[in-house]
């Protein structure tokens, strides 16, 4: 195996996403530099093993869950079918307003009195 | 600390019960023993050292080393997985570490009863991953979920995440063994039944041997209650422009009266602002976030999905916003293992700095919640600005039970301890004393769930216990007549000190 430059090192320009931190790779965030001058000193991580510590906490989280419950419920589904819901509520109750003599299957307050 | 004559008596004897193997007098063997995840005073570690470390295998073993220990009047410290925070398995006084680690059989499933018996040096973790392939879990889970034992968690009283749902430990031990301090080997439960959930009969002795934090004994085995494993599980998060709404939020949601509720916690804007620092789930998140709220469910997928509904309703109403599947499924799955995060704060020039993680917390009623932040929140301020070897990571709040009555209240400051010396130390115990007469000036308790043995809690015990602390005073005295288990906690040395003027 070879090696490469390009593998080993992460770029070197920082992309700063807040104050207190951004990213060099997609998606990896890293504390801002310029905080970790005086107590601190970073080290240089290869990419490799930057990589390798995300997938194993990403497949540690995925552990985690299986070994708790069968199924994650998705909580984005729950919310869509609760605003499906709200939504075909008020597409009823707007449609019943303006057209208060639609729905003929029950008496009117009329007919009762 | 015991003299060396004594030690090296106890040394011999010891390998005589356990074999020369299972005696470790290194000073790594020992150092290792004396650790807990936020040592402190870390400047005076070395004042907290156990003189031997011994390792037995069976309840027998550990009544002949406690009966040795009381003979010899040595102190004996129990230790499980020395994952507590409030120093229980930190010796205050030398003497004999009792490690229980090698007490890790599982010694029966009853998929009838669902019951199983371990010996209490069994993590939960790999007793779970035995318990799947019968379709069981024992649903015992702290944030030291893959590092913590049973045994531990029946000397701390622990709390489980999920104790809205399943209860916590003292709901979840039928029965255990437990050697006395004298030696004696006894079985506490319900009644005198191993696996009865609910007697009548007698006095109720086990919740008197939970959470001593090691000044009652060693519990050597345990029947546990079992359930069902889940076939579903949920933990939506919320985020909040403001406390309020999140707070409102939080209530709402326990009080929602839904069967497989587990749990609602709330996290301040101080929380909110440390996540930011290097939480890659809350880095990203608009500047209006201000607090965020998660919920969690457990069990058939069908309730679980229809309690989700009521769930998501809720927060809805409250102006909540869901941050999306990834955020809320990684972030739950991590607070099971939440002390293998790797921690750094920042010094008042905004620079980082390492620190160690220290959290103090209390149970405190729903209404209350609101009040005690601010006060807690002065209190670091104030500490904050004597000594830049302080941080303020946050406040957290998190549903004690099911009904919402109270919760679990923590913040969390973070401790240059490398820059730690008597005076900053001096002011975090002071700092402490105040967080913990501020719970008992709002009606709570100086702890729900770490403990109260520590230096600037330990000594308000008897303020929040009245009457009840001269009990446990008494207690100890009867069952632990030489003060040989686990000295220099909770303020006990007083029983002793009592019955030596009125002698």
């Amino acid at each position: 195996m070879s090696y490469r430059h390009v593998d080993q090192h992460p770029p070197d320009r920082f992309r700063q996403v807040t104050d207190q931190a951004g990213h060099r790779l997609e998606q990896v965030y890293e504390v801002n530099p310029d905080l970790m001058r005086s107590h601190v000193e970073q080290q240089l991580m290869p990419i490799w093993d930057t990589q390798r510590i995300v997938e194993a906490r990403a497949e540690h989280l995925k552990w985690m869950h299986r070994h708790w419950a069968q199924v994650t419920v998705s909580g984005a589904e729950l919310l869509a079918e609760l605003d499906a819901d709200t939504q075909a509520d008020t597409a009823t109750s707007h449609y019943a307003a303006a057209n208060p003599q639609a729905d003929d299957s029950y008496p009117s307050h009329e007919e009762l009195t | 600390m015991t003299p060396g004559t004594l030690i090296d008596q106890a040394a011999a004897e010891l390998a005589q019960i356990v074999g020369v193997d299972f005696v470790d007098a290194t000073k790594t063997g020992r150092y290792a023993r004396a650790r807990v995840p936020a040592p402190f005073p870390v400047h005076r570690l070395s004042e907290r050292l156990p003189d031997l470390v011994v390792m037995p295998s069976c309840t027998a073993e550990v009544a002949d080393i406690v009966r040795l220990a009381n003979q010899l009047r040595i102190p004996v410290v129990p230790r499980d997985g020395g994952t507590g925070l409030t120093d229980g398995a930190v010796p205050a006084r030398g003497g004999i570490i009792v490690d229980v680690k090698r007490l890790n059989a599982i010694k029966e499933i009853d998929t009838d009863n669902r019951t199983c018996t371990v010996g209490a040096g069994i993590n939960m973790l790999k007793l779970n991953e035995v318990l799947a392939e019968v379709g069981l879990i024992y649903p015992d889970d702290p944030a030291s979920y893959p590092c913590s034992l049973v045994g531990g968690r029946i000397g701390t009283s622990g709390w489980s995440l999920i104790g809205s749902r399943y209860g916590h430990t003292r709901d979840l031990v039928l029965s255990f063994e437990l050697v006395t301090p004298t030696g004696d080997v006894i079985n506490v439960g319900d009644g005198g039944g191993r696996k009865v959930s609910k007697s009548s009969s007698g006095y109720q002795l086990k919740h008197l041997f939970m959470g001593h934090q090691g000044t009652l004994g060693i519990a050597t085995e345990a029947t546990l209650k079992l359930f069902p494993k889940p076939e579903a599980e949920l933990s939506p998060f919320w985020a909040f422009s403001d406390f309020d709404d999140a707070y409102r939020c939080a209530g709402a949601l326990a009080r929602a009266g839904l069967a497989t509720f587990a749990g609602a916690v709330l996290f301040d804007e101080e929380k909110v602002a440390y996540l930011r620092r290097d939480d890659e789930a809350y880095i990203p998140q608009p500047r209006d976030v201000r607090a965020l709220v998660c919920a969690t469910a457990y069990g058939n997928e069908a309730e679980v999905r229809a309690a989700g509904r009521v769930l998501m309703g809720v927060a809805r109403d409250h102006r909540g916003r869901y941050l999306g599947d990834e955020i809320s499924e990684g972030d739950w799955a991590s607070r099971h293992d939440r002390y293998a995060t790797p921690l750094h704060g920042r010094t008042s020039s905004g620079q980082v700095v390492p620190m160690s993680w220290h959290c103090e917390d209390a149970a405190i009623n729903y209404t209350a919640l609101p009040a005690v932040r601010a006060e807690w929140h002065a209190i670091a301020r104030q500490l904050i600005k004597s000594y830049d070897v302080f941080d303020d990571w946050g406040m957290f709040f998190y549903t004690n039970g099911a009904t919402g009555v109270d919760y679990l209240t923590e913040i969390d400051i973070g401790i240059w301890e490398q820059n730690l010396d008597d005076p900053a130390w001096a002011a975090w115990v002071q700092a402490k004393r105040d967080l913990a007469n501020a719970s008992l000036a709002h009606g709570g308790s100086i702890s729900a769930c770490h403990g109260s043995c520590r230096e600037g809690e330990v000594d308000l015990v008897p303020n929040e216990l009245g009457g009840g602390y001269d009990v446990m005073l008494a207690i100890k005295r009867v069952l632990d007549p030489n003060n040989i288990m686990n000295p220099g906690k909770y303020g006990l040395d007083a029983a002793y000190e009592s019955a030596g003027r009125s002698a």
